[in-house]
């Protein structure tokens, strides 16, 4: 009989136990167990409009967001479901806009809505647009004969309640990605890209900017790193006044960004048959190319005071995955797009037995064969190769990717 | 391979309710107990800060509960949920169930939903949420035993919340 191992000993793993309790990798002391503690209530509250009664340090949500808490999002520390179908796409799923044109070597956003479609609003201001999705059926034949269907999406913004994006824009769907395992990954030995080293693209450098970022674009809120909301110059002046100040203090920006960097990444139970098999066919299809499997973590990183480890399967580069997979302009034409090597640990992490898992950066692949199958232009290779394996070892090495 | 196709619908300049569909009407469940229930005025009703004096809740009925400030609730157990109790409300309230089996408590609006039975926090099995639906706006489904439940409001935004607690309709073949 084959046995089962877990990965509970990998540095930076632990059992998730309580859902709404997401567990940290190492043990705290007094002073960062209170910060924690006080960083994980900012991540799961709810923000209030600017003006109310009894807000406090809650206050200052919008004028214009995408959601009230970042845990709307990121449910307990986890990757969100992308949709289910077709209508209207879950609030985790964002659209993020950008110009072709950089400025200070980041993409501006549409000249009108910015950087993200925010689609609520504080009472008395238009949400900027909701988002509708539709699929189409994509067959895809194996060597072996076999089909496997993908979702093609066809993303629609309902009602720009300021007037069209421009032509230019790209269009970029994202779906809200695990915070588990960020901070390790923040401590990473890796060559940093230009960018940064966070999102989908790279497009921050750390979870603190991450974070802020998050917090200006998606739920207007301002920060001391991130000073300005998500609205542009023609909102501004059509409009409520930029807040003055940051509206979050450092304090709890502080303890939030101390609570995220210390999640654990859920530990597995492993078939040790499929290990070894899954492994070796990792490598011989050529995935281990980008999905790195280790990086190494600095002594102290994990509390103790040896380097260690770490096993995201990911270099943390950025990667052209070909055309079908790029982000599309408002007009339908594709847009130069490379994404950062997704992480594969704690993939498979059910928050509940009945959450959907999806994949990929806007969620259309519903399981690990989907997702592989859509990987081209730099994966090309290595897709070919998993499209000529046989049957049980694609569903092994589906299993094995869950299981990581 | 097909590509990914954007498509841009240009609607009204001004702004306004969305001409799209009603965010009620995307839950993936069947709502329609649900939906006929927060079509209905309610019962009004005072969610307590004690257990000693909760209000006993009937199935498949409306209640619009006024809630306290959540400092001064005595949950029975710690909300599951960890949240900054700036501005925020709760409160408690009891309800029966004569059958184990599945059961869904739907708000009008956020706040954090716990359900207490047998001096434990029961894990949901589900939930659904809709932005911009506020009949209701969040459900939450559990699996819950015969006997008395107690259910814990908290992070309410606001000092009431309409409430309703129903039987989750069987699952189509």
């Amino acid at each position: 009989m084959l046995g089962r191992s877990a990965s509970a000993d990998e540095p930076g793993r632990a059992p998730f136990v309580a859902r709404n309790d997401p567990p940290f990798f190492r043990p705290l002391g007094g002073a960062e167990r209170a910060a924690a503690d006080l960083g994980q209530r900012v991540f799961n509250t709810s923000f209030l409009p600017a003006g109310t009664s009894g807000a406090a340090r809650i206050a200052g949500l919008g004028p214009l967001y995408n959601a009230a808490s970042c845990d709307a999002c990121h449910n307990d520390g986890a990757r969100a479901s992308g949709p289910a179908g077709d209508g209207p796409v879950p609030i985790a799923l964002v659209l993020r806009l950008a110009s072709p044109t950089a400025r200070n070597g980041q993409p501006a956003g549409d000249p009108v809505y910015g950087r993200t479609l925010n689609t609520s609003a504080v009472d008395g201001v238009a949400a900027e647009g909701q988002v509708r999705v539709r699929y189409a059926a994509h067959k895809v034949r194996f060597a072996d004969g076999a089909t496997a269907e993908l979702r093609v999406p066809t993303y629609e913004v309902v009602e720009p309640s300021r007037g069209p994006l421009a032509a230019t824009t790209v269009l970029q769907p994202r779906i809200a990605p695990a915070i588990f395992g960020t901070g390790l990954l923040d401590m990473a030995v890796a060559p940093r890209t230009a960018t940064g080293r966070f999102g989908w693209q790279s497009e921050t450098r750390s979870v603190r900017e991450q974070t802020a970022t998050a917090f200006a674009r998606e739920m207007g809120l301002t920060t001391s790193e991130v000073p300005a909301d998500d609205r542009t110059p023609a909102e501004l002046a059509a409009g409520a006044a930029a807040a003055g100040g940051a509206e979050i203090d450092a304090a709890l920006l502080a303890a939030l960004v101390t609570y995220e960097r210390l999640l654990a990444v859920p530990a597995t139970a492993r078939d040790a048959g499929i290990e070894v098999r899954g492994n070796r066919l990792f490598i011989r299809l050529g995935c281990v190319a980008c999905h790195t499997p280790s990086l190494r973590v600095p002594a102290g990183a994990l509390g103790d005071a040896h380097e260690a480890h770490i096993q995201p399967y990911t270099d943390l580069r950025l990667h052209d995955l070909g055309e079908a997979l790029a982000d599309r302009d408002v007009t339908g034409h594709a847009a130069p797009t490379r994404f950062r090597t997704a992480p594969l640990w704690g993939l498979g992490y059910r928050p509940r037995p009945t959450s959907a898992l999806t994949f990929l950066h806007d969620g259309r692949a519903r399981t690990v064969t989907e997702a592989i199958l859509w990987h081209d232009g730099e994966a090309r290779p290595a897709r070919r190769r998993f499209m000529g394996l046989r049957a049980s070892d694609r569903a092994l090495l589906d299993q094995w990717v869950l299981e990581r | 391979m097909r590509h990914a196709v954007v498509l841009v619908v240009l609607g009204l300049v001004a702004g306004g309710t969305a001409r799209g569909a009603d965010p009620c009407d995307a839950f993936d469940w069947n709502v329609t107990a649900e939906r006929t229930l927060f079509g209905q005025p309610g019962r009004d009703a005072a969610a307590a800060t004690a257990l000693t004096a909760s209000p006993t809740l009937a199935l498949s009925t409306l209640y619009r509960l006024a809630l306290a400030p959540q400092g001064d609730v005595s949950f029975v157990q710690p909300p599951a949920k960890k949240t900054l109790a700036d501005g925020a409300h709760g409160g408690l309230a009891s309800f029966h169930l004569g059958a184990p089996g599945r059961y869904r408590v739907s708000l009008d609006a956020p706040a954090w939903i716990d359900v207490v039975a047998g001096d434990a926090i029961v894990p949901s099995r589900a939930f659904q949420g809709r932005p911009g639906c506020a009949a209701p706006h969040k459900i939450v489904e559990y699996e819950l035993p015969a006997g008395d439940a107690v259910l814990q409001l908290s992070a309410a935004a606001a000092d009431h919340v309409r409430v309703t607690i129903t039987p989750s309709p069987p699952a189509t073949m």
